[in-house]
């Protein structure tokens, strides 16, 4: 049956044979696949050229791993969740503005730390499962397909993170003003709207670093429940066990990121925050990141 | 006519397991290079190897002249559907063709094409891939790898729970892509199906190539592929699996 079947090329097939057969146009310069339909025998439809680019553009991996990142109903659902926990938060404190002022006084910025609880909580989970679940679900096979160059795809979703990040941080202040101005206007206190940028740009610090720590368990593990587990618990057990004694405790300073990322948020910095900071951020953000980008590039996609 | 795809010494060791050994083959254009070969046998080790996706221990593999991640657009130029199953549940069909166009730089009118041309519904479309049958997953494989209208199509199995019709049609879609100058290099471990739509075999046992040449010298020497099948991987099929 393969005898009569014998292989052509495209620069010899625009003779005679095809124009008897069928009148489609027989264009030598066109795609094999245009010409499909000129063969009698196989009935196959006519899938038309397309345009592609050149190469594959950074742009279009970010705009393709953004689109990946909100494509899912898991990542809705979380995104969904942790913008409506921001706006109901935000409502709630308005409503017990007064004694919410009493205990933390009347700077707007102060509400930020209870809208973005919810965010915070679910928002690097769904950076966790922006690289975790092209393994779970074996995506890579199509990803690294497309774009063989993975360090290209770990970049693109680096960028998303950092911009998501950014977004979710401005939403944050966002719905920390609006529950100010409410709070403010039904419970008559004059907020304190002054820009505080130390405490602005503390806070954008931590979301990116929270973001890239997610990114980095997420690629360590490439596995969504021990990088979720791990992210959540282990930070805490590390907390914890500060509550052995002060010789601990004097060790976790410089370990510990929750407590060394308070200087961040409160735009107050003593003597060592900064350096306690830099080693904290080093054992919990660069170091997986290192580790999972290299584990990333490696792994055989199967 | 020089060849699409060139396998060259390749080799990949997995610890003591050579899963592939010094693999050589070329797949020419213009026709449907079968790769046969028992289950284990190396034929999906051989393919990762080819797009990168596994690197190789030694050896390597040229597509269109040049290795796959050095194409500047490579699934552009090559379509490539190595495991219909390997796709994220929760995305419906539309948008993994959707990601796939939006990479490729292929217009979003792309995606309606490709649908009508795999027979894939706009409602089956619209329904998430977790729904799908293995069939229909295939039919979504295959229009993936067809989206930048490549000149080389590897694909691992593509017959693989698809119904008679299913086959048919895509024995004729193959058919029509070969004719028309286009590269196919299709794994199979159906050798009936093979010998219907390939023009060119290689055989693989334990790692390596037992048998490469057309269906028409294979059959001449043995008669039938099924009796060739059974005798080269005889020896070289898995422990247990042994003839």
């Amino acid at each position: 049956m393969t005898a009569d079947l014998t292989p052509t090329h495209p620069s010899d097939q625009t003779g005679t044979e095809m124009t008897s057969t069928q009148p489609v146009a027989a264009d030598p310069m066109a795609h094999p696949l245009t010409q499909m339909a000129a063969r009698p025998a196989p009935k196959v439809e006519l899938l038309k050229p397309t345009t592609v680019f050149d190469r594959v553009g950074f742009g279009s991996l970010v705009k393709v791993e953004m689109r990946k990142f909100l494509d899912t109903r898991a990542g809705a659902w979380l995104l969904g969740i942790g913008l409506a926990s921001a706006v109901g938060i935000a409502l709630i404190c308005a409503v017990f503005y007064r004694q919410l002022t009493e205990i933390t006084g009347t700077s707007w910025t102060m509400l930020a730390g209870f809208v973005g609880f919810g965010v915070q909580l679910l928002v690097p989970v769904m950076v966790i499962l922006m690289f975790t679940t092209e393994w779970t679900q074996r995506t890579t096979l199509t990803t690294f397909s497309l774009e063989p160059r993975r360090g290209r795809v770990v970049a693109a979703k680096g960028v998303v993170a950092v911009a998501v990040a950014l977004a979710l941080w401005l939403f944050q202040y966002g719905m920390a003003a609006v529950g100010s101005a409410i709070g403010g206007a039904v419970h008559h206190i004059d907020v304190d709207w002054s820009m505080d940028w130390k405490i602005l740009a503390g806070s954008l610090a931590a979301y990116i670093m929270s973001m890239a720590m997610a990114a980095g368990f997420g690629m360590l593990f490439m596995n969504t429940a021990a990088a979720i587990v791990t992210y959540m618990a282990l930070p805490m057990v590390v907390s914890t066990l500060g509550l052995a004694g002060s010789k601990v405790q004097a060790v976790l300073n410089w370990v510990d990121l929750s407590t060394a990322s308070v200087p961040l948020l409160l735009g107050e910095w003593k003597a060592n925050d900064g350096w306690q900071l830099l080693t904290a951020s080093l054992i919990w953000v660069v170091l997986p990141v290192v580790l999972g980008t290299w584990r990333y590039l490696r792994t055989e996609a199967k | 006519m020089s060849p699409m795809i060139t396998v060259t010494n390749l080799t990949k060791r997995y610890g003591d397991v050579l899963a592939v050994d010094n693999v050589s083959f070329q797949a020419p254009p213009g026709s449907v290079t079968g790769f046969l070969g028992p289950n284990g046998a190396g034929k999906s080790t051989t393919m990762r190897c080819a797009v990168e996706l596994t690197p190789a221990t030694s050896g390597e593999v040229t597509i269109l002249g040049q290795r796959y991640r050095d194409l500047p657009n490579p699934a552009a130029r090559v379509g490539i559907l190595l495991d219909a199953s390997a796709q994220h549940a929760g995305r419906t069909g539309r948008e993994v063709l959707t990601l796939g166009a939006m990479t490729l730089g292929a217009p979003k009118a792309r995606v309606d094409e490709v649908l009508q041309l795999v027979g894939l519904t706009p409602k089956e479309a619209k329904a998430r891939v977790g729904t799908y049958s293995l069939g229909m997953r295939q039919r979504l494989g295959i229009g993936h790898a067809l989206l930048g209208n490549p000149e080389v199509l590897i694909l691992d199995e593509p017959a693989n729970g698809l119904d008679p019709h299913g086959i048919h049609w895509m024995r004729g879609l193959l058919r029509g892509f070969a004719d028309a100058g286009g590269t196919v290099l299709l794994s199979s471990h159906l050798l009936h199906e093979v010998q219907l739509i390939a023009d060119r075999i290689v055989m693989i046992g334990r790692g390596r190539i037992v048998a490469d040449g057309t269906v028409d010298e294979l059959i001449a020497d043995h008669g039938n592929l099924e009796d060739m099948f059974l005798e080269r991987t005889a020896t070289t099929s898995r422990e247990g699996f042994a003839a």
